[in-house]
């Protein structure tokens, strides 16, 4: 029988993120991520908009979108950066020199540099455990090695309202049909990047894409 | 986060790089320098036929010393750079290219400015230098002029691939990092050449400067039409007094206006001064583009 390789998918409704950084925790716990350097793979942003007493707090999630055209990977040159048969995009720990390429490449700001303190910092931590033992550059990785085992990824495991949601286009369900009934959208899709994490907006947190809001008046501030 | 606009309820921001930074700026600025200076010696010498072997000669061993030597900004930097051998393993980046380049060049330029100034200076290999086939020496000097262009362009190659950072994901880059690499090398060759040759350098880093002040407008324009982050990065440019002051007027419009001065009157001192400022303005440029390179993120 033909080995069927899935098309994952990540899908973040925007509607009920509550900011609670649940995700960013686990994540940390997961993937042994530098927390105490506040680097983190998976980010809550928490934007404040208008004056008071207009003034509101969105939260917005983000992760490593998992670009099916890959400006880090093509970006970097000693092929530390690679893209398994599923189509995520890793980093090989040992392979890699820290040259940044792809830091400078990743239109989602998903890459952080894992440096020599943060090496001794994680050691000291897990012990034996360690799993960054090399400087590099690290990544959102959806967590594959849960993926393989049939497990979601921590964030997604974690998240406490359904905003982060995690699914194969391969097959039938709620996180399919949302993606290709195009009710969530992806972010900077004229970038051409083809990134797989889609976004559910909400009137309280737009995104920054093809705007759902035209309905508002227009209106232009910069801080 | 540097900078935040809304527009239609959609949200973009602006947000400083700081991944390169002045490090970075010596690489690209020595490496730009370093390319055009092998690349203008073996115009001048295999194209013009300038007969200065010395000055070619030296002029191109200087040019792969100062690239080598960049490269070593960009090395420390790295998290790993003991296994920077490693970048020769994947095509599709541009620092592959890059460091080829920079070998190719230094293989071939270290052979031909060596056998140049075989002739004058007497070094160990020097007596075999000179039983070298001419027209290998010859070839070896093209390659070597086409290298050390290639390096030069290559450090604006190198920014282009971050398509979220709009001062650099654009094909103008590359253009202003060679014409001003071409120019700042000019100023070295109108420092260090005989009256003759720096005369003629004079017209052509005129020619350059005018060329890099209209690749610069063109730049200016361009942000201010395409997006709100390009007005974002224009505000920011011209609210600094580095960027204006010390790059576009003292690195760029003056030595500009006192080239052209300076080739009326024959004053030599004026034109030591112009090189300087165009040497500072080189340097200054890619500071300033690394200083500038924000991304947009649509958070
Ligand atoms: S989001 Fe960034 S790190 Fe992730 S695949 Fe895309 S370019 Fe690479
Ligand atoms: S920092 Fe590492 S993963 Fe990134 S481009 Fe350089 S070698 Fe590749």
């Amino acid at each position: 029988m033909e080995k069927v390789i899935p098309k994952w998918v990540f899908v973040v409704d925007l509607n009920s993120c509550v900011g609670c950084n649940a995700c960013m925790a686990a994540c940390a716990q997961e993937n042994q991520t530098p927390y105490w350097s506040e680097k983190w793979r998976t980010k809550v942003e928490q934007i404040e908009i208008g004056e008071f007493p207009e003034a509101k707090r969105v939260f917005f999630p983000h992760l490593c979108m998992q670009c099916q055209n890959t400006p880090c990977y093509y970006a970097c040159p000693t092929g530390a950066t690679y893209k398994t048969e599923e189509g995520i995009v890793l980093v090989n720990h040992e392979r890699c020199i820290g040259c940044e390429a792809c830091v400078i490449a990743c239109p989602y700001g998903a890459r952080y540099p894992y440096e020599s303190d943060d090496v001794d910092e994680c050691e000291k931590l897990y012990g034996e455990e360690a799993r960054h033992t090399t400087p590099h550059i690290d990544k959102c990785t959806w967590c594959y090695h849960r993926l393989k085992e049939g497990l979601e990824p921590a964030c997604v495991e974690t998240c406490p309202t359904n905003c982060r949601m995690f699914g194969d286009l391969n097959v039938d369900s709620y996180v399919s049909r949302l993606v290709l009934e195009g009710k969530a959208i992806p972010l900077s899709p004229q970038l051409g990047t083809e990134p797989k994490v889609f976004y559910v907006t909400s009137k309280e947190t737009p995104v920054g894409v093809v705007s759902h809001h035209l309905d508002e008046p227009p209106y232009k501030q910069t801080i | 986060m540097d900078g935040l606009t809304m527009y239609f309820g959609n949200y973009q921001h602006f947000v400083h790089q700081t991944s390169w930074g002045w490090m970075i700026a010596v690489y690209l600025f020595l490496g730009g320098l370093g390319g055009s200076m092998g690349a203008l010696s073996s115009y001048f010498y295999l194209i013009r036929k300038e007969k200065h072997p010395l000055l070619f000669g030296l002029s191109t061993l200087l040019g792969i010393g100062l690239v080598n030597f960049g490269g070593i900004f960009l090395l420390i930097h790295m998290l790993k750079p003991w296994f920077a051998f490693f970048v020769w393993t994947h095509p599709t980046s541009w620092i592959f290219w890059g460091a080829s380049f920079i070998m190719i060049y230094t293989i071939a330029g270290a052979v031909w400015g060596l056998s140049l100034i075989s002739s004058s200076i007497n070094f160990p290999f020097s007596q075999k230098l000179k039983t070298l086939n001419p027209s290998l020496v010859d070839k070896l000097g093209y390659i070597s002029g086409i290298m050390g262009l290639l390096t030069a362009v290559y450090t604006g190659l190198l920014l282009s691939t971050a398509p979220a950072i709009t001062l650099w994901s654009n094909p103008g880059l590359p253009v202003l990092f060679m014409v001003s690499a071409l120019s700042t090398a000019t100023a070295y060759f109108m420092l260090v050449s005989p009256s003759n040759i720096a005369h003629e350098n004079e017209k052509l880093d005129i020619a350059l400067l005018a060329l890099e002040i209209i690749i610069i407008s063109a730049f200016f324009n361009y942000l201010f039409i395409s997006s709100a982050a390009g007005k974002y990065i224009i505000s920011k440019m011209f609210s600094s007094i580095g960027f204006m002051g010390f790059f576009v007027v003292l690195g760029l419009l003056v030595p500009f206006f006192l080239e052209i001065y300076a080739i009326k009157k024959h004053s030599k001192s004026l034109v030591v001064l112009a090189s300087i400022l165009v040497l500072m303005g080189g340097f200054l440029l890619r500071f300033y583009i690394l200083k500038f390179g924000y991304y947009t993120y649509p958070w």
